[in-house]
């Protein structure tokens, strides 16, 4: 036997062995210290989805967001409706899609101009939102109370009426219901407030000022609107039956806006 | 018996009166339209066929006008404050709506006057003018008085900021806004600094200078932010560190107004500085490897090229092609459908060209062809079947196109500006009166339509077809006589020529006001020779008829060409360059009338 070369086998296995550990904890901290980075930013995500309530409020906000998003998006392609019912069909090419986009101002004649379809724009908007958003808003209701419930506190709920604010940059929602949680004591909870960011308060400004040229003049000249908002990008796009499609791009924020037009249309010859 | 019979007869023909005044009214209820309050298609106020009406709301035969619940009015949201013409039945009150019969002008509370809050002001309504202040948190004034626009954008005035110091609990901070919205600041007692920047020494805030940059909703540059989110001065790579660029607002104690340019190039891309100018081209965007060519120094924003530079973009590439460079922002140019691709057009829609047309002797030059339809000669510029036109616009480094309106009821017109960039538009084609202009100030009236006067030949026409001329001392068409065939036939056309609908009855109409009839008189005197053929306009240039009683083809072209001047008329080739279906000889009818004697 080679004491001496045994001395090194052992030596070369020790040593290995212990490199090999110090690695594995290594590996193990770097697994722990990621695990604990996704779940400090994830935590309101992984709890709302574990079912784990943290605030009424925040849950609410976590609740309806993408609802309320989804909404405020569907209805800018669509002239402001959620289903539209006096439309245009119009192939966005650069969304690649096709759209019914509603007419806010509109004329089955030729010369003449439109007739104001959605005078109050920004406000049937909200409307729109408002009967949209509402069963999804009844069940987060719902579950947030179960979930209560189901850690044993005494629910009390009355529920109140739901405002919709197309203001600066934001869209706000605000439930009036009232919550009241019991357990040993009390804590009540009202107006529910969502917020989520959106231009769609600038975006239909600039769409009801085009309606007013549109309905006075039969035509909206879209450079002046883009001298004057560098952030933005209008287009008309003329179809073949006199339509007018607008379009209403925030650079910015990447928000679109689209709605349809039909007045003082030439025909053709006479 | 025969009062029985004279009964019967009677019955008979009181019912066949009904009946046909039953049909009479039936037909007229079909061919008429009504005031429909709503349609089933889901258009308010339409005047449609009975068969469209949503018989749920309000119907009436007669115009919408004359409804109370169609008529136009003023729709107005006292509490947002707009205004705008619609009818009483788009205007919802259950989503705020007041309607008021009179139009906007004249509705009280639609009155706009200047609203100044903060440092913007707006030409808007007095309710309007609230609601801003309410979303935006500025206290806001409203001047009735002031009762246009422009005087009211010269009110604005930007408001003096400053640093606002506040204790927060966790330190001495700061914010950097305007006096009156830092004396607004609810529960913190707080010290306005004016033309200090939060990161002044001085002010002992816990905000410090970074180099960190964002883009501003309210400004095109690129602005340091501090530690506390405040903007401060513009982006100056070469200032980042400089203790008194972080301390006062540019144009104060010391401080340049601007940063350094880079002689009047709007810093475009520019790694160092963040000083763009819109009207130069650039502006403050979010860095994009794949749009912008090289990352700041400093920060996140830069200068971003807003001309439209990119060749890989099709349209872009066909401006460098036509006129060696690429467009700028804000420029626009007209260009013309073709086949496979688009032309572009320098002048914008140069309308037709007449290459030649029979001498005018009332403009002095004497010619023995006064009336020669076969001189007439133009040249469409693209205004032909299908032709369309496009205006083409680069704006936010963007290429956006507008489609004129078709049967060229718009058209494009271009110039060029003085500093030689281009500047394009759509304006409607004023064509439809041109035919009933019957003299040449008249015609060629620019403030009122778009046409030319053509000599030559003649819309108006008497009973047998045989064309007036233009008499200047009576500045009217006249009879053709023999003893003023020195006199011109001439024609007011439009300049655009108009794309009319092929299958259209109302095109036929519009295409024979170009019809001529020429009459040939011949006889076959003892052999086969046939003498005679010359128009009725006295023209010795030849017969529209040739002595073998074939068409002859140059009188026949001039006719085609006025044809051609009035739209889409006679023969020609499409957008695409394909031939109509019509020869020359299809265009013209042969009446044989009389007998040889």
């Amino acid at each position: 036997m080679n004491k001496k070369g045994d001395y090194f086998l052992d030596n070369a296995k020790s040593t290995g062995s212990k490199k090999g550990q110090v690695t594995v904890f290594i590996i193990l901290g770097i697994i722990i210290v990621a695990v604990s980075v996704l779940v400090y930013f994830l935590y309101p995500e992984i709890k709302s989805t574990l079912g784990i309530v943290t605030d009424p409020q925040s849950y609410i906000q976590t609740c309806m967001q993408k609802e309320i998003q989804q909404t405020v998006t569907n209805l800018s392609l669509q002239g402001g409706l959620i289903n539209p019912d006096n439309y245009f069909s119009y192939y966005n090419e650069k969304l690649g899609h096709l759209y019914d986009v509603e007419y806010l101002c509109y004329t089955n004649k030729y010369y003449l101009p439109c007739i104001m379809q959605q005078p109050l724009l920004q406000q049937n908007i909200e409307s729109q939102i408002k009967n949209n958003i509402q069963q999804t808003a009844n069940t987060c209701f719902t579950n947030l109370q179960s979930s209560y419930k189901s850690r044993g506190y005494s629910v009390s709920f009355i529920p109140g009426n739901t405002t919709v604010s197309l203001l600066p940059e934001k869209v706000t929602v605000t439930f009036n219901n009232q919550l009241t949680l019991t357990k040993g004591n009390s804590q009540r909870y009202e107006n529910f407030n969502v917020s989520i960011n959106s231009n769609i308060y600038e975006l239909s400004s600039i769409a009801t000022s085009i309606l007013n040229w549109e309905v006075t003049y039969g035509d909206a000249p879209v450079q002046v609107y883009m001298t004057y908002y560098h952030n933005l990008i209008i287009e008309k796009k003329e179809q073949s039956d006199g339509t007018k499609v607008y379009i209403i791009t925030d650079l910015n924020t990447g928000d679109i806006f689209q709605f349809a037009t039909r007045g003082f249309v030439m025909p053709p010859g006479y | 018996m025969k009062n029985k019979n004279l009964f019967l007869v009677s019955i008979l023909i009181l019912t066949m009166v009904l009946i046909i005044l039953g049909n009479n009214f039936l037909v007229s209820s079909q061919s008429t339209t009504v005031c429909a309050e709503h349609t089933l298609y889901g258009a308010w106020c339409q005047d449609v066929p009975m068969s469209q009406v949503d018989t749920n709301y309000p119907y009436s035969n007669t115009a919408c006008a004359s409804t109370s619940y169609c008529a136009t009015g003023t729709c107005a949201n006292t509490v947002a404050g707009t205004c705008l013409q619609s009818p009483k039945a788009t205007c919802d009150p259950t989503n705020g709506g007041q309607w008021y019969s009179t139009s906007p002008a004249n509705t009280p509370v639609c009155q706009q006057g200047c609203c100044n809050f903060g440092e913007q002001a707006s030409f808007t309504t007095k309710a309007a003018c609230t609601e801003m202040s309410s979303l935006y948190g500025e206290n806001a004034t409203f001047n009735p008085s002031i009762n246009n626009e422009g005087s009211c954008l010269a009110t604005a005035f930007p408001q003096a900021k400053g640093a606002c110091v506040f204790d927060a609990g966790n330190g001495r901070t700061c914010q950097f806004t305007t006096r009156q919205a830092c004396n607004n600041m609810n529960n913190v007692s707080t010290t306005f600094y004016e033309n200090f920047l939060c990161t002044n020494p001085t002010l002992e805030t816990n905000c410090a200078p970074t180099q960190q940059t964002t883009c501003l909703s309210t400004a095109d540059q690129v602005f340091f932010i501090d530690s506390c989110g405040n903007p401060a001065n513009v982006y100056d790579a070469n200032e980042a560190s400089d203790t008194n660029y972080w301390s006062f607002v540019a144009g104060t104690n010391g401080v340049p107004a601007t940063a350094p340019n880079d002689n009047n190039k709007g810093n475009i891309e520019s790694t160092t500085n963040g000083d763009c100018s819109y009207y130069l081209g650039s502006t403050c965007r979010a860095y994009n490897s794949s749009i912008d060519p090289a990352a700041p120094a400093m920060g996140d924003n830069i200068c971003r090229n807003i001309n439209c530079f990119s060749t890989s973009d099709p349209f872009v590439n066909l401006f460098n092609q036509q006129y060696e460079r690429t467009p700028v922002n804000g420029e626009s140019w007209c260009g013309l459908e073709t086949q496979n691709s688009i032309t572009l057009e320098p002048n914008g829609n140069s309308g037709i060209t007449i290459v030649s047309q029979p001498n005018n002797p009332s403009s002095g030059i004497l010619s023995g062809i006064v009336n020669d339809p076969s001189s007439i000669s133009i040249n469409k510029n693209g205004n032909v079947p299908g032709g369309t036109e496009v205006l083409f616009t680069c704006q936010n480094g963007e290429v956006t196109t507008t489609v004129a309106a078709d049967y060229r009821n718009q058209i494009c017109l271009q110039n060029k500006t003085s500093n030689g960039y281009y500047a394009a538009g759509l304006v409607a084609n004023r064509w439809q009166d041109c035919y009933y202009q019957n003299d040449s100030k008249d015609c060629l009236d620019t403030t009122q339509r778009d046409c030319l006067w053509l000599t030559g030949s003649s819309i108006y026409k008497d009973s047998n077809g045989t064309p007036y001329v233009f008499d200047p001392s009576q500045n009217t068409f006249v009879p053709q006589t023999g003893s003023n065939s020195y006199l011109t036939q001439a024609a007011c056309i439009p300049k655009y020529s108009p794309g009319f609908n092929s299958s259209a009855p109302s095109t036929y109409t519009q295409c024979s006001l170009a019809d001529l009839a020429c009459y040939v008189n011949f006889t076959k005197n003892g052999g086969q020779q046939i003498v005679g053929g010359q128009s009725e306009a006295g023209s010795t240039d030849g017969p529209c008829l040739n002595s073998d009683e074939t068409l002859n083809n140059n009188w026949a072209n001039g006719i085609q060409n006025f044809g051609s001047a009035m739209g889409d008329c006679g023969m020609g080739t499409n957008w695409v360059g394909t031939s109509g279906s019509n020869s020359l000889k299809d265009l013209f009818t042969v009446i044989t009338n009389g007998s040889y004697s």
